[in-house]
């Protein structure tokens, strides 16, 4: 999730991090999960969001609310790269040979 | 493309927003139509419509994440839980071994629990709560005496004397002997229960001459009369007619027993047993800021300051005032605390194997948990994880526990001796399952941290093979087990300590051969047969008709039989000299018996003549005494012949006869000096029981009994037609049920550490597969392995048994009140405790440890690749 919404960047509301996270994936989501990550997240002090006005004739320009990631969420984020790492440590090897 | 099929359904976006609330629904209504057209757009309508309805469901599902903030937190709960079901159902084998050995202990705790709770915790349920009393002082009180404390003490609210006595109900029916107590008029405001019907007792029924009344249980009421109201005013013959007044209210037994009648006492001080008669018990409300103490130093106060002084010995009593509720239950207080005591170490033990199982499967989860924590869980959400699902298996196996003792608690009420106080109130009832509840929550706890700390420990998951931790986590499971087995062998010891001494018991000579021996209790009364020559015919007669049926040797009657809770003792003098009038005597069981008595119960004689028809009314007075007493007052020679004297040195009989020591009241008390006395010189009991030795004890010829006493005088009730050997089996119940339950207790250790240590050599065994391999490989033999693994196994369970034994040292201490010729530190005991616990534990060891030397090398290695 984190990292879908860092890929994202500015353009990071629930839709394209729902698009995103299933490409990725290659299964589907079910928004109702993303929603409620979101939240949680957000609650942790992980992201921050803010909500954009939209304007009334354009239906493109409806009210989305855009997320960001806090500084703590980035440090989890490479903390949780180096355990993976970790994890994969000498697996590699042993995958490779069978 | 119609406009229809570009939009979402619209029943399923107008559920949707109803569904959430008004400004979150809104915003996620529109990303859903977003990810609606998109999918549309890649897989068609249909499709995106079915996903959309999916979608809707979903959120409908966890509408409630949105609508609160503790929402969120309720909703993972529920997801946790939902994950715990899951994860325990894909471990069906764990699953159910753990359930099992949480529900036994839980069951057995409950069980336990229920008792102490009915019995001892829980409060009488009578107004006066804390302060209803019970006041006695070395003796009993006469009649006076209570008079004279109730009118000048002012510690006590209300203060009402009893006496328990059996009384002959006749007329209307078979004759029969209900319980009945002699009550002062305050007695059901002392216990602040009114009679259901009718009025209790006034001051004026217990004046002299005053009409006889009587006030009868609600269980009396219901079945002899059919629980109709008109039974006041009606009569009933309890040994003279009294009129019912009233109609106790239902569970109404202040002694803890049943009662079936209450009966004025009679205060006339005309009469001797006024002022002579010390058999009253008082009963007592205290003031509301009066202590027991208080009360105590003010009777005492009372009691030396009267004029004329109520006491003739200089000396006066002390008196105890104890709370009701204590005196009620205080004599079995001891017995189950001691069983709580060994009932929580079972749990503890259940609790250990259970850790000890979450431990050997927390390493198999390892990798998943730490998974969970890469993806940000963090510890205190993992231990919460973790703990849920412990609280599952706690829950499933408080309520498989709950529901398997209600299945058994008809059978478990069964074997509740009928001495214990208010055990007709124990049951599983709201409380019970509150307890149940609380113990679960704590068993919890107890198994579930440990791992789910260890468990969530930072990155578990990804130390390397071989690394401390795994040293850190064979401690801690050889740890487990150590504590397992010291807790075992306390248990084991205390049950074997038991067991012997239960053994012992059953092996006491009772001093009598109760084989093919009746008793069986007649109650003449001395309504009936005001007369004592009427009562002693009464009984020739009955002899006489017994005699006459086939196969019956010997009959003979006592008042008092051996081995009941009854006692009556007379104050002797040693020396045949008077004793000073404020030395304690020493007492001898005095026992009235016919000619007959000793040779049916099969007492030898030992020195002299047997009591016979010619010792009667009138002649010379003659008793028996026994090898004890015989002992004490002439150890070199003879007695007989001599003068059995009471402590003031005044003469009672001539003794003729030495028979040997019979146990009086209980197999593990020493017999006591007892002396016999010819019933035809001292013919005042209005009951006595016959016993009745024939040529087989069997049940079948109850009736033949019962019709050759009925033909004598069909209006004598006859009551408790026993065998003898079930008369001694009863005065064994507790101890018995305290053996049977230990040994019950024992049997669930064994087994538990039986299966702790297995579990846990295969875990070790499993773990060090690798290792074993290599050292196969490098040309260890089978032989070699299984000795080094079983001998790897067995150092925790030494380490065990060391400290099991320091521990069951002290804690068997609080079993010596239940020791019968067996000491706490009996070294038999400890040594057949630890061969069998050491033999349990080698054999549960053994095939883990031959699974680990039949492992072939080369697939092992192979494996490790």
């Amino acid at each position: 999730m984190l990292l879908a919404i860092l890929r994202l960047g500015k353009h990071s509301y629930s839709v394209p991090i729902v698009l995103e996270i299933e490409e990725c994936t290659g299964k589907e989501v079910a928004p109702a999960a993303v929603y409620i990550a979101l939240r949680r997240l957000e609650k942790k002090g992980l992201l921050s969001s803010r909500l954009t006005p939209g304007s009334k004739g354009n239906k493109k320009e409806r009210a989305r609310r855009y997320f960001k990631l806090r500084a703590a969420a980035l440090e989890r984020l490479r903390d949780s790269r180096e355990s993976f790492q970790r994890l994969w440590d000498g697996i590699e090897l042993t995958l490779e040979k069978s | 493309m119609t406009r229809r099929e570009a939009l979402p359904p619209r029943a399923a976006e107008w559920l949707l927003e109803r569904t959430l609330p008004p400004a979150e629904g809104h915003e996620i209504a529109e990303d859903l139509r977003e990810l609606f057209a998109h999918r549309r757009r890649e897989r068609g309508v249909l499709s995106a419509r079915l996903w959309y309805w999916k979608q809707v469901a979903i959120f409908i599902r966890r509408a409630g994440v949105f609508r609160s903030e503790t929402g969120l937190e309720a909703d993972s709960l529920r997801a946790d839980v939902a994950y715990a079901l899951r994860s325990l159902r894909r471990a069906p084998g764990f699953t159910a071994v753990a359930v099992v050995t949480l529900a036994l202990g839980m069951g057995a705790n409950i069980a336990i629990w229920s008792v102490v709770h009915h019995v001892v915790l829980r409060p009488l349920g009578y107004d006066a709560g804390d302060r209803l009393v019970r006041v006695w002082p070395e003796h009993h009180f006469t009649r006076k005496r209570f008079e004279t404390f109730r009118d000048r003490t002012s510690s006590f609210e209300t203060l009402s004397a009893y006496t328990l006595t059996g009384l002959t109900l006749t007329g209307g029916g078979e004759p029969g002997v209900v319980t009945g107590l002699l009550v002062s008029h305050e007695h059901f405001d002392v216990f602040g229960r009114k009679p259901l019907l009718g009025r209790s007792f006034t001051a004026s029924d217990g004046e002299p001459g005053a009409e006889p009344v009587v006030i009868i249980s609600h269980g009396m009421w219901r079945q002899r009369f059919g629980g109709l109201a008109d039974v006041l005013g009606q009569r009933i013959e309890l040994e003279e007619r009294r009129t019912i007044v009233g109609v106790a209210a239902p569970g109404f037994e202040p002694l803890g027993s049943v009662t079936d009648v209450w009966v004025p006492l009679v205060f006339d001080p005309h009469d001797d047993e006024y002022t002579h008669m010390a058999n009253l018990e008082l009963v007592a409300v205290l003031r509301e800021d009066t202590s027991t103490e208080s009360a105590r130093a003010e009777l005492e106060a009372v009691a030396s300051g009267l004029d004329p002084p109520l006491y003739t010995l200089d000396e006066v009593p002390g008196y105890t005032v104890a709370p009701f509720h204590d005196v009620l239950v205080g004599s079995v207080t001891s017995t189950l605390y001691v069983l709580l005591g060994a009932v929580s170490l079972v749990l503890v033990l259940c609790c250990v194997n259970v850790t000890n199982l979450l431990m050997a499967r927390g390493v198999a989860r390892e990798r998943e948990l730490a998974i969970r924590q890469a993806m940000g869980a963090s510890r205190a959400r993992i231990v919460r994880l973790l703990l849920t699902e412990n609280a599952v298996l706690g829950l499933f196996a408080g309520a498989l526990g709950f529901v398997t003792l209600w299945l058994v608690s008809g059978y478990l009420t069964a074997i509740i001796p009928s001495r214990i106080p208010r055990g007709g109130d124990i049951s599983l009832d709201g409380d019970v399952a509150l307890i149940g509840l609380v113990l679960t929550i704590v068993a919890t706890f107890l198994f579930g941290l440990a791992p789910a700390l260890r468990a969530s420990t930072p990155m578990t998951g990804l130390t390397t093979r071989g690394a401390s931790s795994d040293k850190k986590r064979f401690r801690m499971h050889r740890g487990l087990v150590a504590f397992e087995i010291a807790l075992s062998l306390a248990l084991v010891a205390a049950s074997g300590l038991l067991l012997k001494s239960f053994w012992r018991l059953q092996n006491v000579d009772t001093g009598f051969r109760g084989e093919a021996v009746v008793s069986i209790r007649v109650s003449p009364g001395s309504f009936r047969y005001p007369e004592e020559a009427q009562r002693v015919q009464y009984y020739q007669d009955v002899f006489e008709a017994l005699r006459q049926l086939p196969g019956v040797t010997n009959v003979g009657a006592i008042h008092i039989l051996p081995m009941t809770s009854q006692s009556m003792a007379v104050g002797y003098s040693p020396t045949g000299e008077p004793l000073p009038a404020d030395a304690a005597p020493p007492m001898a069981s005095y026992r009235i018996v016919t000619p007959d008595y000793r040779r049916s119960l099969g007492i030898p004689l030992l020195e002299g003549r047997d009591l016979d028809a010619f010792d009667r009314s009138g002649s010379t007075a003659v008793g028996l005494i026994n090898e004890v007493l015989a002992r004490e007052l002439s150890p070199d020679e003879s007695f007989l012949g001599r003068e059995f004297k009471y402590e003031n040195g005044e003469a009672w009989f001539t003794v003729v006869g030495v028979v040997g020591n019979v146990r009086q009241h209980r197999l593990e008390h020493e017999a006591r000096p007892e002396v016999y006395v010819p019933l035809a010189q001292d013919a005042w009991p209005d009951s006595m029981v016959l016993v009745l030795r024939s040529t087989s004890a069997s049940t079948e010829r109850y009736p033949l009994y019962r019709d050759a006493i009925g033909s004598v005088d069909g209006n004598v009730p006859i009551t408790q037609i026993r065998l003898m050997q079930d008369v001694v089996e009863s005065s064994m119940s507790e101890p018995r049920l305290r053996t049977l339950l230990f040994a019950g207790f024992a049997l669930l250790a064994f087994v538990l550490s039986a299966v702790g240590i297995y579990g846990v050599m295969s875990y070790t065994v499993k773990e060090r597969t690798h290792d074993i391999g290599i050292r196969m490989a490098l040309g260890a033999s089978q032989k070699r392995i299984l000795r080094d693994t079983l001998l790897d196994g067995m150092r925790p369970v030494l380490a065990g048994m060391g400290l099991g034994l320091l521990l069951s040292l002290f804690a068997t201490r609080a079993l010596a009140g239940f020791l019968f010729e067996v000491e706490g530190t009996d070294p038999a005991v400890y040594a057949v405790v630890a061969c069998l616990l050491g033999g349990v534990a080698m054999a549960a060891g053994f095939i883990p440890a031959q699974r680990a030397s039949r492992s072939d090398p080369l697939e092992v290695l192979n494996a490790e690749n």
